[in-house]
């Protein structure tokens, strides 16, 4: 049951963001596919959180239990995100077309990080480090499919194509800000992630005698110190637009470079 | 008549916007452009036509090819070298004049403009006393066919226009343009076009131009703010869009000038829009960061790949076109044949006016100071035309007609005006017996 669920979840990512990115790239707006898309969206959201929820059932183990779950539960937040937006309507609903297959990415490699809790922590501190740091990533999930889409606009915008993709993806100035926001909303719930990160270091270092911050935290700092650049920059030194988007996304591939450690690695240092 | 009309020259299509501000007329030079192209040898009579999208030098000549000749040495002269010039003799020519006057030769098929700007360049020409009948027949032609062309078929309906697509580009860059600045720099009508656009979507307008007193009256009837153009460099810190319009020939905005604001403005984004021909802003300015800079080939790109669905419009509109070639070449032909009959009756009564006015001032008014003549002579010459002048018409309108013939047959009878120089001896001496006799008589 909850491997059928797992694959028509994914499936279903995989068909919405083929539909997406034909009704973005597309030559002619076709509202059948701007509706298959969205459908397909839904239905994969559905399937995704009734995995979630009967695995749950199933192993009394809650979203933010351990890097399993958290990554799962990331992928459903980024996607419900993806779904609010294309049934509000809109210009910013294109913005599924850079969030699903990250989505779907994320959903997959959930499937292969260890189901033990990847730090010393338990009870409430355990479900503050992951819910942080997992609302943090969502957050720059969301900065990033903003900025990658900011890339895209500038490029239609400065090669003067003001049909197709132009007319369908929200106005520069939008996504800008958008993206500031979502980093500035982003960056509190990591830097929360990556103090109750050091605490559980602090914790395994006093009872094991082993240095306090593993590689993880060092690329976790880098990754917040890659964000709170883009907007102190932002704000000192005037770097919007394309500057601040190609900030956003090195930093996003950052984050997902912390995230495929854990994979690399395993839960350990 | 049309097979002496000749036009050099370039447009969108053949020459990018670079090669066409080489060769600029602003519209004060126009009438100057005119009379040096008059100049030219061969050249009877000249149009210059010069707008954003083109420049064409319509002349009227005997040889064709030795006028076209000319007319390229010219525009190679004034900076045209190495540029591609197209080139339209006889029917072609006039069909081309058709075709720009009706905007079907426009890079945006239906645009309202170009009408406009030729009526300019035929005043221009006038003005400058080098259009007199064929060409200035032709131009009359082509604005006729180009009203036709705008009532008879939906070309203009629909119309997507620089304006609608610059406002269209502000939303994609700013999204909501409640509040936005939007400067306008020169008093363009396409720029306060685009400018006006864009303030009822909720921006404010600022404009500045070189006079401040042309600001200031067009920023209250725009509603707008006026600034004189030396604190250009201070307003493009503040705004969000700048159309500029401005017959500057150089660089009104370098891409320095663009970076200095950017630095004040702090990385945000800033829509130019330089729609002057010749560029008003360094093209170089564009590849700065959030700066989007957009110069009238752009614009009018857009909106002709906005305008496509027109084609059917423009299929009828090439039908209205062909139809009024063909009136246009059946009246010249009527010119021709009843051309000469006219001038041979004009010139019937202009000989008899003038033998009797110097017979009366040689005999019975021979006592009227220089004045009274000069007014007597003045009112015979009136008399002339006014008596010649319903004739005239008719003449014109049967040459046309299927009766053409006959009616100058009958006319060249009456007035005998096909008569010999021995025939003409007798009428005169006929017409001064008369006179002569019932004076006599009344003795």
């Amino acid at each position: 049951m909850l491997g059928g669920l797992l694959a028509a979840a994914a499936l279903l990512y995989f068909a919405a963001a083929v539909l997406m990115l034909t009704h973005l790239v597309g030559a002619a707006t076709s509202l059948a596919a701007r509706r298959a898309a969205t459908a397909g969206l839904a239905g994969a959201v559905v399937a995704h959180l009734a995995h979630d929820a009967l695995r749950w059932a199933g192993t009394g183990r809650g979203p933010f239990a351990g890097i399993h779950e958290g990554l799962s539960t990331l992928a459903l937040l980024v996607a419900g995100v993806a779904l609010g937006l294309r049934l509000r309507g809109g210009r910013l609903e294109t913005l599924g077309v850079f969030v699903a297959p990250v989505t779907l990415t994320m959903l997959l490699a959930a499937q292969g990080a260890d189901a033990r809790p990847s730090t010393p922590l338990s009870g409430a501190l355990l479900g503050v480090h992951v819910g942080s740091t997992i609302l943090g990533t969502a957050a720059f999930t969301v900065a990033f499919a903003l900025a990658a889409a900011y890339l895209v606009q500038e490029r239609e915008v400065r090669q003067k194509r003001l049909r197709g993709m132009f007319q369908r993806l929200p106005p520069l100035e939008v996504l800008d800000v958008a993206s500031y926001r979502s980093i500035a909303l982003g960056l509190p719930a990591l830097t929360l992630g990556i103090a109750t990160g050091l605490l559980a270091g602090v914790q395994e270092a006093v009872g094991r005698g082993v240095p306090i911050a593993s590689w993880r935290h060092y690329l976790a700092l880098g990754v917040w110190a890659v964000f709170a650049s883009v907007l102190v920059l932002r704000a000192v030194a005037g770097w919007r637009g394309h500057r601040a988007a190609i900030g956003t996304i090195v930093g996003y591939a950052s984050a997902v470079a912390v995230l495929f450690g854990y994979f690399v690695r395993g839960a350990g240092r | 008549m049309t097979a002496g009309v000749v036009v050099v020259g370039l447009n969108h299509r053949t020459a990018p916007v670079e090669a066409r501000e080489r060769l600029a007329v602003p519209p004060e030079g126009l009438e100057d452009a005119a009379r040096a192209v008059a100049a030219l040898e061969g050249v009877r009579e000249a149009v210059v036509l010069a707008t954003c999208n083109r420049v064409e030098l319509y002349a009227m000549g005997d040889e064709t090819g030795a006028v076209a000749a000319e007319l390229r040495r010219h525009l190679q002269a004034r900076g045209g070298a190495g540029v591609t010039l197209y080139e339209h003799r006889g029917e072609a020519a006039v069909r081309h004049a058709f075709r720009v006057c009706a905007s079907l030769d426009s890079l945006v098929v239906g645009e309202p403009q170009i009408l406009g700007q030729v009526k300019e360049a035929v005043a221009a020409a006038r003005a400058a006393g080098v259009l007199r009948g064929g060409l200035g027949r032709v131009m009359a032609r082509a604005f006729q066919a180009a009203k036709r062309v705008r009532s008879e078929t939906g070309i203009a309906e629909g119309q997507v226009s620089v304006a609608s697509v610059a406002a269209d580009l502000a939303r994609g860059i700013f999204g909501d343009l409640v509040g936005r600045k939007v400067l306008v720099v020169g008093a363009g009508k396409m720029a306060l076009g685009a400018a006006r656009t864009l303030a009822r979507s909720g921006a404010s307008l600022l404009i500045a131009n070189r006079s401040f007193e042309r600001a200031a009256a067009l920023a209250r009837e725009h509603g707008a703010t006026a600034h004189p153009l030396t604190d250009l460099g201070m307003l493009l810190q503040h705004v969000d869009v700048a159309v500029c319009s401005t017959g500057a020939s150089g660089y009104l905005l370098t891409r320095h000038d663009v970076a200095t604001a950017m630095k004040a403005r702090r990385g945000r984004g800033l829509f130019l829009i330089d729609i002057a021909v010749p560029r008003n802003v360094e093209p170089a300015a564009g590849d700065l960061d959030s700066v989007f800079l957009y110069n009238v080939d752009d614009l009018e790109r857009a909106v002709a790949e906005g305008g496509q669905g027109r084609a059917v419009a423009a299929a009828e509109a090439e039908r209205v076109i062909a139809e009024e070639l063909s009136v246009f070449r059946v009246e010249e032909q009527a010119q021709r044949s009843a051309g000469p009959t006219i001038v041979a009756l004009r010139r019937r009564f202009q000989e008899a006016a003038a033998a009797e006015l110097e017979r009366s001032l040689g005999g019975r008014l021979r006592h009227l100071p220089e004045g009274d003549r000069a007014a007597l002579e003045a009112m015979l010459d009136a008399l002339t035309n006014k008596l010649l002048h319903a004739p005239t018409t008719a003449l014109k309108e049967a040459a046309g007609s299927a009766e053409g013939d006959e009616v100058l047959r009958a006319a060249r009878s009456l007035f005998a005006l096909d008569a010999g120089p021995a025939e003409i001896t007798r009428v005169r001496a006929q017409g001064e017996v008369t006179p002569q006799a019932k004076a006599g008589n009344g003795r």
